[in-house]
């Protein structure tokens, strides 16, 4: 189940400077308070963080879903917001937490969705594009819900299915938000190793990441989000110090190297 | 990898045989439209009035035949045929904008618009000939306007929840209006608003079919055309946005192209429910919720349950003299037929 896909990697460096988010009146309530990075074709980075700490939030800054209040994210130099929704469609893909839809699509339909951004206004999906989304797919597990109706998935059947979209969208830098929030283990750890393939081929991945044991296994690099603010990039070991982690969860943790040699971390009474 | 390009090419050639099948079902209804009255016609006397009429090379039929040909039936069918494809697709248009699949095309207020219109026109004695269209149409627009500048007061960021509670007001808005003017009016004029409100299709001329025939086509074609951004649109703004469909843009655009179509019908027609509501439906058993495949069989299922509605209320006429409106007969065939759906549904465990 390796990827056989032909993958996108065209070079993509994401640029975040004193990126600020605040809601409310007067801009009262900050999201997200001066972040800044840089990012590039490659990594796979998961942000982990408490929540509310502002994690999705960022994510969707850098895919142009939110106007930032102050700073700015570029994308090869060029602000997200200033690129036209479909020419940043061919560079970044989302996928969110979840996704409902409310007519009874077959999954290959929504899964060829993926495809859109490169089709042509009047023509039918290709029979390239039939078999892009095939393969993708099968990389996602979903191969056998093909001709089911979405509405008719459970909850990690459907999450599958938008990870195969996202992956038959096929674009450099791709942003998934929990994507394997709804998943038993067996799925959570294929997706994971799939989408560190993605990273590993030259895509730039960026992650909102629940569990911190999967966070320190797949990930590269790490940032921690506390209170909207980046309290701490880098590789993840340095990132998941047992400081970081009772400052930014409010516990008290120990980590270390189970037995296996993975990162691993128990709560201290 | 052939099997593949098999389901490419299969939706294609499921595409092909519901527009042939359509299209042969929508001839057969138009012909059986015309040819079915007081006076029957037969189908090649029909075939040769339109040949003539486009001055090809035909034997002209019989100057009577070709009189009520030309100058009854396909005035009244031509309508029928126009408003049942314009209120299908607008309906589909609205439940796929608004991810309700019991959303219909005056949503948005835009029936209580033109009906405002129309009783101005007729409490104002202009109900004549394309006045009272005018006057629906203008009424229709102006309810169409007020969502706009709801929207833009917004400051653009309206969603489809905010958009369907100032359709709700614009309506109530443009109801108690119409109440007022009802009780400052006098029984003959009340008489002929009640009348017009239950939608016909008599009488009308070649005339009512120019004011219908841009909107319409012009609907149906942009819609086509951007049929799969209605389908990603279905998905949520923020993932039609990050496919590349902008969500404010391309919602904007189809609630704008399904309420002119609608004003323009309605305004000619009166108004005329259900077509709108449960064709959208019904095709989408049929065909999928694939935009692209269902916008067209809406449009051939509303052309041909609207030609056979007016049908059933021209042989209701024709022995017994009383004329009765289409739109009751949309109702009285749709209502019974959408609660059915709905109870089938419900048991089928889906909504």
């Amino acid at each position: 189940m390796e990827a056989d896909l032909a993958l996108n990697t065209a070079p993509v460096r994401i640029l975040c400077e004193q990126l600020s988010y605040s809601v409310g009146s007067q801009n009262k309530l900050t999201i997200l308070d001066k972040v800044s990075f840089s990012a590039q074709n490659g990594d796979f980075i998961g942000i982990v963080g408490p929540n509310g700490a502002g994690k999705t939030t960022l994510l969707r800054q850098i895919g142009g879903l939110l106007q930032p209040t102050a700073g700015t994210v570029a994308c090869n130099g060029r602000l997200v917001q200033q690129y036209w929704a479909r020419d940043y469609a061919r560079i970044c893909s989302y996928m969110h937490q979840d996704t409902v839809m409310p007519f009874d699509f077959p999954v290959r339909d929504v899964v060829l969705m993926g495809r859109h951004p490169y089709a042509t206004a009047l023509a039918a999906y290709s029979a390239a594009d039939y078999d892009y989304a095939e393969r993708c797919m099968a990389l996602a597990g979903c191969l056998a819900d093909a001709d089911k109706r979405v509405t008719a998935l459970s909850g990690g059947e459907r999450q599958r299915v938008m990870f195969a979209r996202v992956l038959a969208q096929d674009t450099p830098l791709v942003l998934l938000d929990e994507p394997t929030a709804s998943l038993d283990i067996r799925y959570a750890h294929e997706v994971f190793r799939q989408i560190r393939g993605l990273a590993q081929a030259g895509k730039l991945v960026i992650a909102v990441m629940h569990d911190l044991r999967a966070a320190a296994r797949y990930c590269n690099r790490l940032f921690l989000l506390y209170k909207g603010e980046l309290v701490a990039q880098g590789d993840p070991e340095e990132v998941l110090h047992e400081g970081h982690i009772s400052y930014a969860f409010d516990i008290a943790a120990k980590t270390y190297r189970n037995e296996l040699g993975h990162w691993d971390f128990d709560l201290v009474e | 990898m052939s099997t593949k390009q098999g389901l490419s090419s299969k939706s294609n050639a499921r595409l092909l045989s519901m527009l042939v099948t359509g299209t042969a079902l929508l001839a057969g209804t138009i012909i059986l439209s015309v040819a079915l009255g007081s006076v029957s016609v037969k189908p090649a006397v029909i075939l040769r009035a339109i040949f003539s009429w486009a001055r090809l090379p035909v034997e002209a039929p019989d100057p009577a035949d070709y009189t009520v040909i030309m100058l009854i039936r396909l005035p009244r069918v031509m309508p029928a045929v126009l408003a049942g494809v314009g209120l299908a697709v607008s309906g589909t248009i609205m439940q796929g904008v608004f991810r309700i699949p019991l959303a219909e095309p005056g949503i948005l207020g835009v029936s209580a618009g033109s009906s405002f219109g129309a009783l101005l026109a007729i409490a104002g004695g202009l109900s004549k000939f394309l006045t009272l269209p005018a006057f629906a149409f203008v009424g229709a627009l102006l309810a169409v306007s007020m969502i706009i500048g709801v929207s833009v007061g917004s400051g653009g960021k309206s969603r489809t929840v905010t958009l369907i509670m100032s359709g709700m007001a614009i309506s109530a808005l443009f109801g108690a209006l119409t109440s007022l003017t009802l009780s400052l009016a006098n029984e003959y004029q009340v008489s002929s608003y009640i009348f017009w409100t239950m939608g016909g299709l008599a009488n009308r001329r070649w005339a009512h079919v120019g004011a219908m025939v841009i909107p319409v086509l012009v609907t149906l074609v942009v819609i086509i055309y951007k049929s799969r951004d209605l389908d990603i649109l279905l998905l949520g703004d923020e993932e039609a946005r990050a496919l590349g469909v902008s969500p404010l843009v391309t919602r904007m655009l189809m609630i704008l192209l399904a309420s002119v179509c609608t004003a323009a019908i309605v305004a000619v027609t009166g108004p005329i429910g259900f077509v709108g509501l449960i064709i959208p439906h019904i095709m989408r058993m049929l065909v999928g919720p694939s935009h692209r495949r269902l916008v067209m069989a809406s449009a051939f299922g509303g052309a041909i349950f609207l030609m056979r509605c007016d049908l059933l209320t021209r042989l209701f006429a024709w022995p017994t003299g009383a004329e009765i409106s289409v739109g009751v007969v949309t109702a009285l065939v749709g209502a019974p037929y959408f609660l059915f759906l709905i109870i089938r549904s419900a048991r089928k465990g889906t909504s």
